[in-house]
């Protein structure tokens, strides 16, 4: 069943593009990552070519994806095949200032070791089973043969979500473990301060975690790449989505995490707000510390119509669970970020009825995808190769092993590459992806880092059920910007 | 043994040996991070010594003065953004950042210490949290009373040693000079870096303790009404204690700022400030090789947890691992109560005893001619009584070696 509403992803479509190209002349200072802050001149580097969807234009045809349905025949790359390479040149990543290891190709028989650096302790620790969803998927390449005669070898390192630990944990995988690559680092001040140490090592830090804009720079960041939708079109969906399903409220309470992930929510929602004739009422920060009672009775005193969560993991709980307990039985909106069902969802009970999120996977813990065939082989593989201690039904795992398909698809072509399986030609490959991950909602994940460096930009605004423990994807209103992510250029 | 434990008397030549003894270990610890170590693992050593300076810093607060700080974790975040700041901002060579670093840092303290004059434990334990709640919020803040510090300390972004804000592009970095080893890496080059400035921080914190005001310090703590009386003034030492205090442990945080390259405001969050009491309660209260160990462990013993390389304990992942952190910490305080430098004292004492230089006319020369190496015995009883009055389990708070 395709979402009722075209007219509004065209305007999602047009205002996500607004939004990068405003990213891409904005600098990237700490207000929330020079997204859209200072309006974008005509003639930067987002203005893409290939993104002639000039406003008003509606997504490619044969691009969205119904969701919850496989893309449509003439799309490239059907979901759970790999593709790549797009139709035009990919960016390529420039070598001369690498050690000669980034241009050799593995030695054969030689383990392919990738790095999964994030929280596997603190207050943030819930995004640790990533890793256990990518091992399950590397658990299945090995049995198959692995990639060109190569292992694939993960090596899980702990930051705490601490940007000053994440320096040593980064060091280690690079020179203690040798690793290939990095994939889905966690946290962006965690990501932004390592960036140099992967640059100089020309290691790929590819598909980080973070939706922070930043991380579509490829000439002057090659070596990084983004792996989830950015925050600022996040925040600008929710305003249009609000107008859309809520045409009636004018007040808006935001409580956003105090670090730059927030900020950006923050920045971005406090921007739209009043052009959109909406007044944020309750404008709240919390801190990592925070039980939340305060913040949320201090947006409840402001009597919002809507509350907005731009917080992240089982603060998004809390929000929904404070929230209903002072009162408030308005629609609430919660970053993607803790879409997971099972892990952020189901705790919250029957108070999760009237909470709305961008879902851009499909969830494990949701029975509305229980024959769906890319989670039908999810399950499986976490059945078969989860060694009866990895959860299924926890989102996260779904998400590593989500990842772990786009890792599997950019090594293959690297070593199909001329010159075989080098550093330099994964971080090509990261460059250049062109397929439909089996758990993706829809869409196709497509980057090539000359037009578009951005991978992910499709999902739908969808409100949850917690009689079905499930998101009404059916009922929801699609994103589909796929192309018009541009490049971000703040330095 | 029929000859131990050994008398050592302090300033013997004996004594001089064991000081050289301690003198080899560190140079020893040096080569051992420079050379032996892998180089990724020198970063992790450096942050150690960070930590262990920050805990000197409490103990002079809290052990020799028993005026409880739960904030220091802000005192050491002023001296890293100090450090960082005018590095990646304004291009100053590190080591010239430091002193900035502290005197900020004493400043603040002395002002923060103006309350430990009429409030005392708990109640001084609560305003002392306030601070280190505060911190991470003011450095994200880009208008507290009017003053944008976020535009300053790159708000929630963070800093970074690489220039500015996190998302900026490469500019300082921390390379040997000339004269170093050619084995030494940038990563050993901070290491001894900071290496060197905790020495030279250990030796001078010792230097203060054993002096005139040092003792003052130790007298106020075991008897505030006592040592008054004995022309003590308790509220100058008290704020001299907070301030002192504030200056070691933000020199500590300048370092920091090198070895973590990357800093952000939750990285001097209370937790951190809860790591460095569990590192002096550990390490051992009013000594001052305890926070050398507390900061060692508090760096390596997480790292450790998660990387389940601790012998005879198994290997838990993720969250899992921090449970096995938090059993080791139990374990230690239940087998060493008293840190693990009087668990190693109390070890010592089976086989060395150090006393101290009597007077002369009570000289263990007087009873025994030549105590080194003689077997303690009812015989010299001018020597046993001052190693019992010595021994940490006599006197676990008066011990400040």
């Amino acid at each position: 069943m395709r979402p009722r509403s075209n007219r509004i992803t065209t305007v999602f479509a047009v205002a996500a593009c607004l939004s990068l190209v405003a990213a891409a002349c904005g600098d990237d200072d700490d207000d929330g990552g020079g997204a859209a802050t200072t309006g974008g001149a005509p003639g930067t580097t987002a203005a893409a070519p290939g993104t002639t969807g000039a406003p008003g234009t509606t997504a490619a045809p044969g691009t969205t994806a119904a969701p919850g349905t496989t893309a449509a025949p003439g799309t490239t790359g059907a979901p759970g095949t790999t593709g790549g390479g797009g139709e035009g040149a990919a960016f390529q990543v420039p070598t001369d200032n690498c050690p000669p290891e980034a241009t050799e190709p593995l030695a054969d028989g030689e383990p392919i070791k990738i790095a999964f650096i994030g929280p596997q302790t603190g207050p943030l620790a819930a995004f640790g089973v990533i890793g256990q969803g990518m091992q399950v998927y590397f658990d299945k390449v090995n049995e198959a043969g692995g990639i060109d005669g190569h292992q694939l070898e993960l090596v899980v390192k702990d930051d705490a979500y601490d940007p000053a630990k994440s320096g040593p944990a980064v060091q280690e995988a690079l020179e203690g473990d040798q690793v290939f690559a990095s994939v889905f680092q966690v946290g962006t001040p965690n990501v932004g301060g390592t960036r140099q140490l992967y640059a100089d090592a020309c290691v790929p830090q590819a598909l980080v975690g973070t939706g922070f804009p930043a991380w579509g720079d490829p000439e002057n960041w090659p070596w990084t790449t983004g792996g989830i939708p950015s925050y600022s079109v996040e925040s600008r969906v929710w305003i249009e989505f609000i107008k859309e399903k809520f045409p009636d409220a004018t007040k808006i309470g935001l409580l956003s995490f105090n670090n730059d992930f927030g900020k950006v929510y923050q920045t971005e929602i406090n921007r739209l707000a009043p052009e959109n004739g909406l007044e944020d009422v309750a404008d709240v920060l919390h801190e990592p510390t925070s039980d939340l009672s305060n913040e949320v009775t201090q947006i409840l005193a402001a009597d919002p119509d809507v509350i907005l969560g731009g917080t992240t993991s089982t603060f998004c709980t809390t929000l929904i669970q404070l929230a209903r307990q002072g009162g408030f039985d308005g629609p609430i909106v919660n970053s993607y970020t803790c879409q997971a069902i099972e892990q952020f969802m189901v705790p919250a009970g029957d108070a999760a009825a009237n909470v709305h999120t961008l879902v851009v996977l499909k969830d494990p813990a949701d029975p509305a995808f229980a024959d769906d065939p890319g989670m039908q082989e999810y399950l499986s593989d976490v059945e078969t190769y989860g060694g009866g201690e990895v959860d299924p039904t926890i989102g996260n795992v779904g998400t590593g092993w989500n990842a772990s398909f786009l890792i599997e698809d950019a090594l293959t072509r690297a070593a199909a590459m001329e010159g075989g399986l080098t550093r330099a030609n994964l971080m090509n490959a990261f460059w250049s992806f062109d397929v439909t991950p089996p758990l993706a909602l829809g869409g196709v994940a497509k980057v090539d880092g000359v037009t578009d460096a951005y991978i992910s930009e499709y999902g739908v605004m969808a409100e949850f059920d917690p009689a079905a423990t499930g998101y009404k994807v059916a009922d929801g209103v699609e994103i589909d910007v796929e192309g018009q992510g541009g490049l971000f250029s703040g330095g | 043994m029929k000859h131990l434990p050994l008398v050592i008397q302090r300033g013997s030549a004996g004594h001089r040996a064991l000081q050289l003894l301690g003198c080899a270990a560190i140079v020893a610890l040096l080569f051992f991070v420079t050379n032996v170590q892998a180089n990724y693992l020198a970063i992790r050593w450096a942050q150690g010594v960070t930590l262990a300076v920050a805990i000197l810093g409490l103990n002079v607060v809290t052990g020799y003065s028993g005026q409880i700080s739960v904030g220091h974790s802000a005192f050491f975040g002023i001296g890293a953004y100090t450090s960082m700041i005018l590095v990646a901002d304004y291009g100053w060579p590190f080591l010239a950042t430091l002193p900035v670093a502290g005197a900020i840092g004493f400043a603040v303290g002395f002002v923060l210490g103006i309350p430990a004059l009429r409030i005392r434990g708990l109640y001084l334990a609560l305003i002392t949290l306030g601070l280190a709640l505060a911190f991470p919020a003011i450095v994200k803040s880009d208008n507290f009373f009017g003053i944008d510090f976020a535009s300053l300390t790159g708000g929630s972004n963070g800093l970074t040693m690489t220039g500015g804000d996190v998302t900026s592009v490469e500019g300082f970095r921390w390379t040997p000079p000339s004269w170093a080893p050619d084995s030494w890496s940038s990563n050993d080059w901070i290491f001894v870096t900071v290496f060197v400035v905790a020495v030279v921080l250990f030796t001078l914190t010792s230097n203060l303790i054993r002096s005139r005001v040092g003792r003052g310090l130790i007298a106020m703590r075991d008897n505030e009404t006592g040592a008054a009386v004995s022309g003590v003034y308790p509220a100058q030492y008290k704020i001299l204690a907070f301030a002192t205090s504030a200056f070691v442990t933000s020199m500590g945080g300048g370092c920091f700022a090198l070895a973590a390259a990357t800093i952000g405001p939750d990285t001097f969050g209370l937790q951190r400030s809860i790591e460095f009491i569990a590192g002096l309660v550990i390490g051992g209260v009013a000594t001052i090789l305890g926070p050398a160990i507390g900061g060692f462990l508090i760096e390596w013993l997480p790292y450790w947890s998660f990387e389940g390389t601790l012998p005879f304990l198994p290997k838990l992942e993720g969250p899992e691992a921090g449970v096995l952190y938090g059993v080791l910490l139990i374990l230690i305080v239940f087998f060493m109560p008293g840190g693990i430098v009087y668990g190693l004292r109390f070890v010592r004492s089976k086989f060395l005893v150090v006393v101290p230089r009597l007077p002369a006319a009570q000289s263990p020369e007087t009873v025994a001619p030549e105590v080194v190496g003689e077997e303690l015995t009812p015989a010299s009883p001018s020597v046993e009584a001052t190693v019992l009055a010595s021994s940490p389990v006599q006197q676990p708070q008066g011990e400040h070696s």
